[in-house]
């Protein structure tokens, strides 16, 4: 059986759109300029001409991208001039996903992505654009059709899941770009305008509260909100489709994504509690697929929160290795342990107090900000403290057939599972302390492209390398 | 197990883009000699490297390729000044590329990668027949 798939018209504003911004619109804007001045920049024929270029390379490198099925080898084949072929088997492909932003569900195209373990981290293996049409039909060659058990989550354990995960750097990172370009191309200074509007907004509270603070709080505030809509939007419509060896997640409002993969790629589970979500007591549960992703990790989020027993509940016997197998090593439950848990909250602590009196002697007249920076720091390590006591409590390691620890991970609680044979590697360690308490650390990591790990402290040393050894029938 | 090594055309090709890139930087050390007078010492130098390359270097380059398929990986041998041996059992192989540029279309020959998680390892041009051969060997296709 041989298919042969051919690119989407789109796909040429796919290969141009990297030029759009420092080719055409200062064209088009030249252009203008020309009409209504009479004026011309000596660029703009330059311009014209590299315009012409990119839109014929554009056009050919379309025309000549083909992706063939035959039998169980996929073939992408790429280039008019300096031509690329690969060859895939299917079993080596780890997880395909398809987008469709609005302009694509106007034209009928999506942008389909090809995953492997080999390709470069953060990137796809292939991205194309293909008619819809075909993308449901290349899906269902690679992977079957669609599983039947569906599970939906509503809106508002979306909006949890977005309002206990976004940070306002993730909404600097985000909305800085697009304000910066929407500035360029309309011609303004938006930036500078939003900033001015910020600062009149500080202002008004002067009395109170430091004006600088005013202003850092406000963009703060307004990088969370555009995280927090990003967040929202992009997993709106969140639906998982659960079936023998295939999983499916839908999500998106205006950009659909729509991501497959086997059960058997999926390397580990994590599951997962922001601060935020452990006062409401909710959890979210991910997947890593190896060579999945374009960020920094390769995970996916299968259940965006819920109680954790429901969790468990649900994907104990999809994902089997969610049930805990083997011996649990533990921390011994002592004061003077828990008194270890709390050792850098302490150091942090007194770091703070010595650092903001020191700084409210030495700068008198920032006195009101350095104290509001304190209380703010003061929060965070108060979280960081409460974190380390869960941490006492909770943190454990269960090796056997399944690898499963919980730990926690900058100020989330964090949890591991995966089958033995996916662990990459086991690292323990020991500090001055460890020696004789007669404990360790223990790092997991999962054999990945762009691993997921967990590191436990203060397990008992002789009961970790007995499990270990059970485990992997090694001598350590 | 069948040992493989590089064909005498992909010298050839070699030799062509190295003279090629040669030409290309000497030509722009000649537009800027009037400027700047040190460009006719960086064109002697470009010009001594592109002779080594030639007639030295490249010959054994391409010769020291040694390709040899074995039951559960292929082993590849190289290097001039530094050898290395590559060894990347199938198991670990996710899928191999082929890479041909107009002038190695011309001569009939494909570049090949091969990719691995976490790992690549790209081979010079040989023929067409021997890259489908060699990637049907490894398992690449079928």
């Amino acid at each position: 059986m041989k298919k042969v798939y051919y690119a989407h018209p789109l796909m040429i504003l796919m290969f141009a759109k990297p030029f759009l911004f420092v080719l055409v619109i200062p064209f088009i804007r030249g252009f203008l300029q020309y009409i209504t001045d009479k004026r011309v920049t000596s660029l703009l024929g330059i311009e014209l001409f590299l315009i012409i270029t990119i839109a014929i390379v554009s056009v050919l490198k379309s025309h000549a991208f083909r992706f063939i099925i035959v039998d169980d080898n996929i073939t992408i084949r790429k280039g008019f001039l300096i031509k690329t072929k690969a060859k895939i088997k299917l079993s080596q492909i780890s997880s395909i996903q398809s987008e469709q932003n609005p302009l694509d569900a106007v034209l009928g195209a999506v942008t389909y992505h090809i995953n492997t373990e080999a390709g470069r981290k953060n990137k796809p293996d292939f991205k194309f654009k293909i008619s819809l049409k075909d993308s449901r039909e290349i899906s269902s060659i690679l992977y079957g059709t669609q599983p039947n058990e569906r599970v939906r989550f509503s809106a508002l354990r979306v909006a949890i899941m977005a309002a206990t995960t976004s940070s306002a750097f993730t909404g600097m990172v985000i909305g800085v770009p697009i304000i910066k370009k929407t500035g360029d191309l309309l011609g303004i200074a938006l930036d500078k305008m939003l900033f001015d509007e910020i600062n009149n907004v500080s202002n008004k509270y002067a009395d109170f509260i430091p004006p600088v603070v005013n202003t850092v709080t406000l963009i703060l505030l307004l990088s969370y909100v555009v995280a927090f809509l990003y967040s929202f939007f992009k997993y709106m419509n969140f639906r998982l489709f659960l079936g023998e060896d295939k999983t499916e997640i839908r999500s998106g409002l205006f950009v659909r994504s729509r991501l497959s993969f086997r059960k058997s790629s999926v390397n580990n589970v994590r599951i997962e509690q922001t601060p935020l979500m452990q006062l409401l007591r909710r959890y979210a549960m991910k997947v890593s697929v190896g060579g999945y992703g374009d960020s920094k990790s390769e995970s996916q989020v299968v259940v965006p929160a819920d109680r954790k027993s429901e969790i468990f509940e649900s994907f104990n016997t999809y994902f089997p290795y969610l049930k805990p197998k083997g011996n649990e090593v533990t921390p011994p439950r002592s004061a003077f342990t828990e008194s270890r848990f709390l050792f850098w909250p302490m150091v942090w602590f007194l770091t703070l107090t010595g650092l903001a009196t020191w700084a409210s002697i030495r700068f008198v007249n920032f006195g009101r900000l350095i104290l509001f920076t304190a209380f703010i720091a003061l929060g965070i390590i108060l979280i960081y403290a409460r974190l380390s006591i869960y941490e006492y409590h909770s943190c454990k390691m269960q090796l056997g057939k399944t690898v499963s620890a919980y730990s926690t991970r900058w100020l989330r609680t964090y949890g591991l599972c995966c089958v033995k044979e996916n662990v990459g590697e086991i690292k323990i360690s020991r500090f001055f302390r460890d020696f004789d308490q007669n404990t360790c650390r223990v790092r997991i990591t999962v054999r990945s492209e762009a691993a997921d790990s967990i590191r436990i402290r203060c397990l008992d040393y002789k009961k970790t390398l007995k499990e270990i050894g059970d485990a992997f029938n090694v001598q350590v | 197990m069948t040992e493989n090594t590089l064909p005498k055309k992909a010298l050839l090709l070699w030799r062509i883009r190295i003279f090629l890139l040669g030409i290309f930087l000497f030509a722009v050390c000649l537009y800027f000699w009037t400027t700047f007078r040190w460009a006719v010492s960086v064109a002697t130098v470009i010009g001594l490297l592109v002779l080594f390359m030639l007639f030295w270097y490249l010959p054994r380059f391409i010769n020291s390729y040694k390709i040899t398929i074995q039951e559960s990986a292929v082993v590849i041998k190289s290097g001039v000044f530094i050898k290395s041996i590559h060894v990347m059992p199938f198991s670990r192989m996710i899928y191999t590329q082929t890479f041909t540029t107009p002038l190695a279309k011309k001569m009939g020959l494909t570049a090949v990668t091969l990719k691995a998680a976490r790992s690549r390892i790209f081979l010079p041009e040989m023929t067409k027949e021997d890259a489908k051969a060699f990637i049907h060997a490894i398992g690449g296709e079928k």
